[in-house]
């Protein structure tokens, strides 16, 4: 192959490589450690990639199963008229079937509905169904069974359920939850649906040959049938599908829930890149554990280099000899983790019930997971060759080592990627570039925490020799060892530093996700529930806030959509009691002040809507008025005694000039109530053709109304005779608060001028109309207000002046921009405005869980439950995954730091063997030496924890700069705050001590057993 | 003719954390081609640093080093390389340490071939050629930790030959190696040397060096004090340095009474050179032996062996060192235990301190049977009663060697400065007190193990070769000591040694032959 010139030159470039791999055979034990971490660093990776798969399977079928019954399948429609049904309709079938088919959705159950069709008397929207059982849930009778024409057996579905010719009803009931029968819901109601079973037979019914139908196939949609890694070859699949079908006939459509689908896709995705900075941690925890190992390796590497140097080896034949000892360890050890973590993704395979060809080939296997092992082979060959070669370099009087070089060029990197940005959902869900900064971050932290550590302990290594003086032997043997001679100890340090710093960052993130997501449900559910009215239902009963208020204890909430015209921003205004913001689930950040501080801001007595009291035994409502002009339309409105507002309608009195009395029955609600306002609004009639002539022209000028209108007090008829209501038209103010000139106490006269749309209101004089209504500002909206921080906002046609009192970053339950006022100003501010404008028709309340069942109870009312939300947000299946993997980080990571620690004593062990003897022979028994490795065991362990916990802490903080997702991987609101889980850290710290010190402890009394001691081991 | 190796006015200096050592002060020799220079020097002399410049593996700080008429200093990268691989041979002192443990004798000895690409049958060829001299033929495949001390080195040796080097440069080759090996090691280089042409540095304190030398360079604190030639054995040439500076050997300024101050004037054709009234020589403690006072009748036994039976290994790899050994050690007189290479001498001074056990029989020791006792107790034994000087002895790196000495007095209870000082300067380290003891070569960290054992003051005295690594001066003088203090304490010595210097010193001997 070679020829004899060239031969010796091949075995001069062979014999080191041979000679390493000789080196590695001849002692396996000694790169057992290294291999060790290159294997757990594959095998996590390969396990993390496998998990984050099953993590978005898992969050996907999530998703599908929690969709609505009509939404949970694929459906196709044909609608028309079929000229020839029966050859028709079979060629549909297999046609859609066809096509169908590689969706990977169940067989489509048929379905057909026909139009409502007249059958004798009878309007009927006759169905059929292939499979009727699993469609139809009898009450009476039995299933349909035949159909041919003439007598065609159907189930009537709902009410009714009369026979008609042709159709004998042989059973009733109502339709199951099947995504088929959702087919039919909206055809339910009314009671005309009958079902016949057998589309093939119904569709052939002459009598309806040329009736319209609609065909529908469903094929319901299980939660495993789109799999996390085919949302997008699910989506293109029912696009081809689509097309192919409205191709061959436009009257075809087929819907499928691909937009939900893709939404939990882009969710896992989110997830799956928060995994890599778990994977990424795990990474660099194992790198920086094979970088211990391979210092560990250093004395005996160098020895072995010296050897070859004096044995005449050229420099590139040490190097080359070197690297192949790397390749050799950290080849089959990836090998090995992989494997390991294949296994691991199979074992993970069969607990989920995933595929496991489909996981193995998407995740351990796949051509990104290849690009990762191999880039983890390399930079793990790349940390152990260097680790264990790599010198200092003297600059002056500085000495820069390799990892100072690295640790400065990972500070630029992170500075860099700290000032383009942090990645957010949205980012995280589109950026690809985001998922290799994420996987970074940890190893940058880390490298530039370790090197800055290693650097501080310089310094402090060297107080131990001034510590060391007076000190007992054994402490001044071990002081003097750190300061002295501090590589190890230093590397040893770095290395707990950073695998405890990990653990921390891991066990402290992952409170903080779950702090979030308790804060979030909190802010989502400022007390323990929410209660609303259910917008279904129109009430004309106590409002939610004041009725759960008085049964509850529930703090009454007035919430409003409103907006701010003149910085055209929308803005959510709260109203609830100001002294009840104590009460609320409050999180320091949310503002600069505290709840308390800012309820004074915004508080003070409560005021009440001022109006006049109608009796409760009051029929109708009487206004006398004259009208000299244009004829104009007059209402009262009326709060009620439940705090609901009325309109009573005094209808359009003549215009002539002559005093007549407006009157109007009072509805019961409005008896007992408070009379708020009068409404003088455009003739109703002339508004209408007002507005019609509008239309396409711009309005006349002409359209405007004009007159006098003079009032005197309304007056309340009843059994009991008529009263005048106690009116004082002095206190009566009109547009802007501007009080009318002439009024008396018992009569007003204004001069009208409207034009269309616009309605004039008279109403007592308010509380409220004194001034801007103090309110808690969102920071943007408040400094968007000015200087002077007033602001008018409307909520529809009302409007408020509102005065910025205080600021808050955050209020619960309001997004984006909000204003919170006390409820009762803000109530009646907007009521005197348009009554009936501001409702309290939400209330917080604050309970047990017993009490959620009571809060529903016979009221028509949503209750959201604080625990609810956060259960719900707990069982998402990525939020447990991502926190599940955190949890299993941070043990894994302290385990590593144990391995280590046990690694830098058992290295000391036996690199100082011939010192340890030396010291016996001198008489230095074993339990003083055990204390002298413990005690330096002892403060190798103290610093790396002391330094773990500052870069634990360093670490979470960026991450949580760099990373805004929650736990359930959207946006976090409120934002993440760093939570660390105080108890859970101090527990562990102990437990980590203690683990530590029973190592040490072990290790240190097995080297000094009742046996001969051990002169000077050979240092390689 | 070129020279084979030109050394002009080089300088070797360290930075330590204690400061800068000169461990070469202007040193100047000249080799010739094929000749054979044997360099002796007492420890701390600058021996070892001189071979690692001429090796390439360190640089002077100032001065010319050619080789072959090219200047090391200027050689980089490849050549150097090349220089290191093919012309030079090189023994390292600590041999233990060059040798590759995952590697056999063969393989060892046919390292430098294969790394040069020699095809595999001529490395064969070579190694038995070299193995079979050196008696080691049936040895190939051993690893290093199966042969003793003396094998290791002698596979060393074929090691640093096997690629017939133009330069050969030996540390120590017969550091620890009996007279007899020692005489094999020195017949090889010889005779591979002149077969070859090869031009051969020995360092080494051993006389017997001076066997196959042309030439005998004795260095001195850093610099070439005395030359001679094999031709002629009784003249020793001074070397004048630059500048007129000269080195008048000890034995000269002990017999003239030169201390510290002298006086010099010309004598017709000569320069005498004589001692000053108030530079006249104290007495020293390393003064070479005078007569030897009578050895005392001393009382009892320090030491009593019973049948003594000691195995190393387990199963098919089981080796008795010795068996049914019996012998009693008396106190006030220093006791040499003898024996070739791997007899046992360093296994039976570890049962007398009680770093280990034997596998049958007894061992009472000051009236102690260390046999009976366990770990804690026999450390606090040796901590009461005794003091060892180990082979090689490691010392605690990071300390100085002051501290070292400290520490020890320290951990038996005693005032850890006490006599400190003064032990130093018995063994002539006081010089290098602060030193670190990882700065310090190896003869010199053999004498600070003997500072610490002497400052101890125990009742038995146990030495594994002490002077091993010191030229034959010193080693004459530490084995006087030794044997003065057996007297003068009434203590028990004893000392494992090859070492004549030592050995014609010697009360008794124990031979382990």
């Amino acid at each position: 192959m070679f020829g004899e010139r060239a031969l010796p030159h091949v075995r001069r470039l062979t014999f080191p490589v041979r000679l390493g791999i000789r080196r590695v055979t001849a002692r396996p034990a000694a790169f057992v450690l290294a291999g060790a971490g290159v294997a757990l660093a594959a095998c996590a990776l390969a396990t993390i990639s496998a998990a984050s798969l099953v993590v978005k399977d898992r969050a996907v079928a999530r998703t599908v199963a929690g969709l609505p019954p009509e939404q949970r399948a694929v459906r196709v429609t044909w609608v028309g008229a079929a000229p020839v049904p029966s050859e028709a309709w079979a060629a549909l079938d297999r046609q859609v079937r066809a096509l169908t088919r590689p969706l990977g959705t169940q067989p489509p159950t048929a379905v057909m509905l026909y139009r409502d069709t007249r059958f004798g008397k009878e309007i009927i929207r006759l169905g059929a169904v292939d499979g009727l059982d699993r469609v139809v849930e009898l009450s009476s009778g039995r299933l349909p069974s035949t159909c041919e024409p003439g007598h065609c057996e159907v189930a009537a579905i709902g009410g009714g359920g009369l026979s008609a010719p042709g159709l004998p009803v042989t059973g009733r009931g109502s339709l199951r939850t099947d995504p088929g029968a959702a087919f039919f819901r909206s055809a339910a109601q009314g009671g005309r649906l009958r079902l016949a079973a057998g589309v093939d037979r119904v569709s052939q019914l002459p009598a309806l040959a040329d009736s319209f139908r609609t065909y529908g196939w469903i094929a319901p949609l299980r939660p495993h049938d789109v799999r996390a890694w085919d949302v997008d070859g699910f989506q293109a699949r029912i696009d081809r599908a689509r097309t192919a079908l409205v191709a061959s006939s436009p009257n075809f459509d087929l819907t499928a829930p691909t937009v939900a689908v893709a939404d939990a896709g882009a969710k896992a995705r989110i997830a799956g890149r928060r995994l890599l900075l778990v994977g990424g941690q795990a990474v660099v925890l194992l790198l920086a554990f094979v970088l211990l190992a391979a210092t560990r390796l250093r004395r005996s590497t160098r020895a072995s280099s010296r050897r070859l140097d004096s044995f005449g080896a050229t420099g590139w034949q040490t190097r080359l000899a070197a690297l192949a000892e790397a390749v050799l360890v950290v080849l089959p050890a990836t090998l090995l983790g992989w494997l390991l973590g294949a296994v691991a993704a199979l074992a993970l395979a069969e607990a989920t019930d995933t595929p496991a060809g489909a996981l193995i080939s998407r995740s351990v296997i796949s051509p990104t997971a290849f690009a990762l092992v191999l880039v983890v082979a390399a930079a793990a060959t790349l940390v152990l060759y260097l680790g264990s070669r790599a010198r200092s370099v003297a600059i002056g009087a500085a000495t820069i080592s390799i990892a100072d070089v690295a640790g400065a060029g990972a500070l630029v990197a992170l500075l860099v990627a700290f000032a383009v940005g942090g990645a957010d959902a949205e980012s995280l869900a589109t950026s690809r570039g985001t998922g290799i900064v994420l996987l970074l971050l940890p190893g940058l932290i880390a490298l530039v925490a370790g090197v800055v550590i290693a650097r501080l302990l310089q310094p402090a290594l060297r107080a131990c020799e001034r510590a060391a003086a007076e000190r007992s032997l054994s402490l001044k043997l071990a002081l003097l060892s750190l300061a002295r001679a501090p590589g190890t100890a230093t590397v040893a340090i770095v290395f707990v530093s950073v695998s405890v710093g990990l653990a921390v960052f891991a066990a402290t993130y992952r409170s903080t996700l779950i702090r979030n997501d308790a804060d979030r449900a909190a802010f989502e559910v400022p007390l323990d529930y929410t209660v609303k009215q259910d917008p279904r239902f129109v009430s004309q009963a106590t409002p939610v806030g004041s009725a759960y208020a008085a049964r509850f204890g529930a703090v009454p909430v007035v919430r409003l959509q409103g907006e701010a015209p003149s910085l055209d921003r929308r803005v959510t205004l709260l109203g609830l009691p100001s002294g009840d913001l104590t009460r609320l689930h409050w999180r320091d950040d949310y503002a600069a002040d505290a709840p308390g501080a800012l309820a004074e801001r915004i508080g003070g007595a409560p005021v009440r809507l001022q109006g006049a009291r109608i009796p409760i035994g009051a029929r109708e409502l009487r206004l006398p008025v004259t009208i000299r002009g244009d004829q104009i339309h007059l209402s009262a409105n009326v709060r009620t005694r439940q705090g609901r507002f009325l309109v009573v309608d005094l209808g359009e009195p003549p215009n002539d000039g002559r005093p007549v009395v407006a009157h109007a029955a009072l509805p019961p609600a409005a008896r007992g109530g408070l009379l708020v306002g009068l409404v003088v609004e455009f003739s109703r009639a002339e508004e209408f053709t007002a507005a019609h002539r509008e239309t396409g022209t711009p309005p006349p000028i002409a359209v405007f109304r004009a007159g006098l209108l003079e009032l005197r007090r309304p007056l309340a008829a009843g059994p009991r005779g008529v009263r005048p209501l106690s009116v004082d038209y002095r206190d009566w103010v009109g547009a802007r608060g501007a009080r009318p000139p002439a009024a008396s106490a018992g009569s007003l006269a204004i001069r009208y001028l409207l034009t269309q749309g616009q309605v004039f209101r008279l109403r007592p004089r308010q509380p409220t109309d004194a001034g801007p209504i103090p309110v808690i500002a969102s920071s943007s909206l408040a400094h968007a207000a000015g200087v002077n921080g007033v602001l008018r906002l409307y909520v529809g046609t009302a409007s408020v002046n509102v005065r910025v009192a205080a600021t808050a970053r955050r209020f619960p339950s309001a997004s984006g921009d909000f204003v919170v006022a006390d409820r009762s100003r803000l109530e009646t501010a907007l009521n005197a405005a348009v009554p009936g404008s501001a409702v309290a028709d939400e209330a917080w309340v604050a309970g047990g869980p017993g009490l959620g069942a009571q809060l529903v109870h016979d009221s028509p009312v949503r209750v959201t439950s604080r625990r609810a939300v956060e259960d719900e947000l707990r069982s998402d299946p990525l939020a447990r995954g991502s926190l599940l993997v955190l949890a299993a980080a941070a043990l894994v990571a302290l385990a590593l730091s144990l391995v280590g620690l046990a690694l830098t004593v058992a290295v000391d062990l036996r690199d100082e063997a011939g010192e340890l003897f030396d010291l016996e022979t001198q008489g230095m028994g074993p339990a003083e030496l055990r204390r002298q490795l413990r005690l330096r065991a002892a403060v190798v362990l103290a610093a790396g924890v002391v330094g773990g916990l500052a870069i634990g802490a360093v670490l979470a903080l960026a991450v949580l700069k760099a990373l805004a997702v929650s736990a359930n991987s959207t946006e976090p609101v409120p934002p993440l705050v760093l939570a660390p889980d105080w108890l859970t850290l101090a527990l562990g710290c102990v437990l980590f001590l203690l683990l530590a010190f029973g190592v040490v402890g072990v290790l240190t009394r097995a080297a000094f057993r009742e046996q001969a001691a051990t002169p000077t081991a050979e240092a390689a | 003719m070129t020279p084979a190796v030109e050394i002009e006015d080089v300088f070797r200096v360290y930075a330590t954390d204690e400061g800068k050592a000169a461990a070469l002060q202007g040193l100047s020799v000249t080799v010739r081609e094929g000749e054979i220079v044997a360099v002796l020097g007492p420890s701390g002399s600058g021996k070892t640093t001189l071979l690692r410049i001429l090796a390439g593996l360190d640089r002077p700080s100032a001065g010319q080093v050619r080789v072959a008429g090219v200047d090391l200093r200027r050689l980089r990268g490849r050549r150097l390389d090349r220089y290191r691989s093919r012309d030079l041979g090189y023994a390292d002192q600590r041999y233990t340490q060059a040798l590759a443990p995952e590697l056999t004798a063969g393989e060892l000895v046919s390292l430098r071939l294969a790394l040069a690409g020699e095809s595999p049958r001529a490395q064969s060829r070579r190694t038995a050629e070299l193995l079979r001299k050196v008696g080691l033929e049936d040895r190939a495949d051993a690893y290093p930790r199966e042969l003793s001390g003396g094998e290791q080195q002698r596979v060393a040796l074929c090691a640093a030959l096997a690629h017939r080097p133009k330069l050969l440069l030996a540390d120590e080759p017969t550091g620890e190696l009996d007279a007899k090996n020692a005489a094999v090691v020195y017949e090889l280089i010889g005779e591979l040397a002149r077969a070859q042409g090869t031009t051969v540095i020995v360092v080494s304190h051993d006389p017997g060096s001076a066997t196959i030398a042309d030439r005998i360079v004795n260095i001195r604190d850093g610099r070439v004090s005395a030359e001679r030639a094999r031709q002629r054995p009784e003249n020793d040439e001074i070397v004048v340095g630059r500048g007129g500076w000269l080195r008048v050997p000890e034995e000269l300024l002990r017999r003239s009474g030169i201390g510290s101050r002298a006086r010099a004037r010309l004598a017709e054709e000569a320069v005498v050179i004589e001692a000053t009234e108030d530079g006249a020589q104290p007495a020293s403690t390393l003064d070479p032996p005078t007569a030897p006072a009578p050895v005392p009748e001393a009382d009892g036994v320090a030491v009593e062996l019973r049948g003594l039976t000691k195995r190393t290994g387990r199963g098919r790899g089981q080796r008795t060192v010795f068996s049914g050994l019996s012998a009693a050690i008396r106190p006030g007189r220093l006791t040499v235990i003898t024996g070739p290479s791997g007899s046992g001498k360093t296994t039976l001074l570890h049962l007398l301190a009680g770093l280990d056990l034997p596998s049958s029989g007894e061992v009472n020791v000051l009236g102690t049977r260390l046999d009976m006792l366990d770990r804690a107790e026999r450390a606090a034994f040796r901590r009461e009663r005794l003091a060892l000087v180990a082979q090689e002895p490691p010392l605690v790196s990071f300390l100085s060697v002051r501290e070292n000495v400290e520490l020890f007095l320290g951990l038996r209870g005693a005032d850890p400065t006490d006599g400190v000082g003064q032990m130093l300067a018995v063994v002539g380290l006081d010089q290098l007190a602060e030193q670190r003891v990882s700065r310090l070569s190896t003869g010199e960290q053999e004498r600070v193990a003997i500072a610490r054992a002497l400052a101890s003051e125990p009742d038995l005295l146990l030495a594994d070769e002490p002077t091993a690594r010191l030229d034959y001066a010193n080693a004459l003088a530490i084995g006087e000591l030794l044997s003065r203090i057996a007297r003068e304490r009434g203590i028990a010595v004893v000392c494992a040694t090859h070492d004549p210097a030592v050995i014609e010193q010697a009360d008794a001997e124990l031979s382990l032959a």
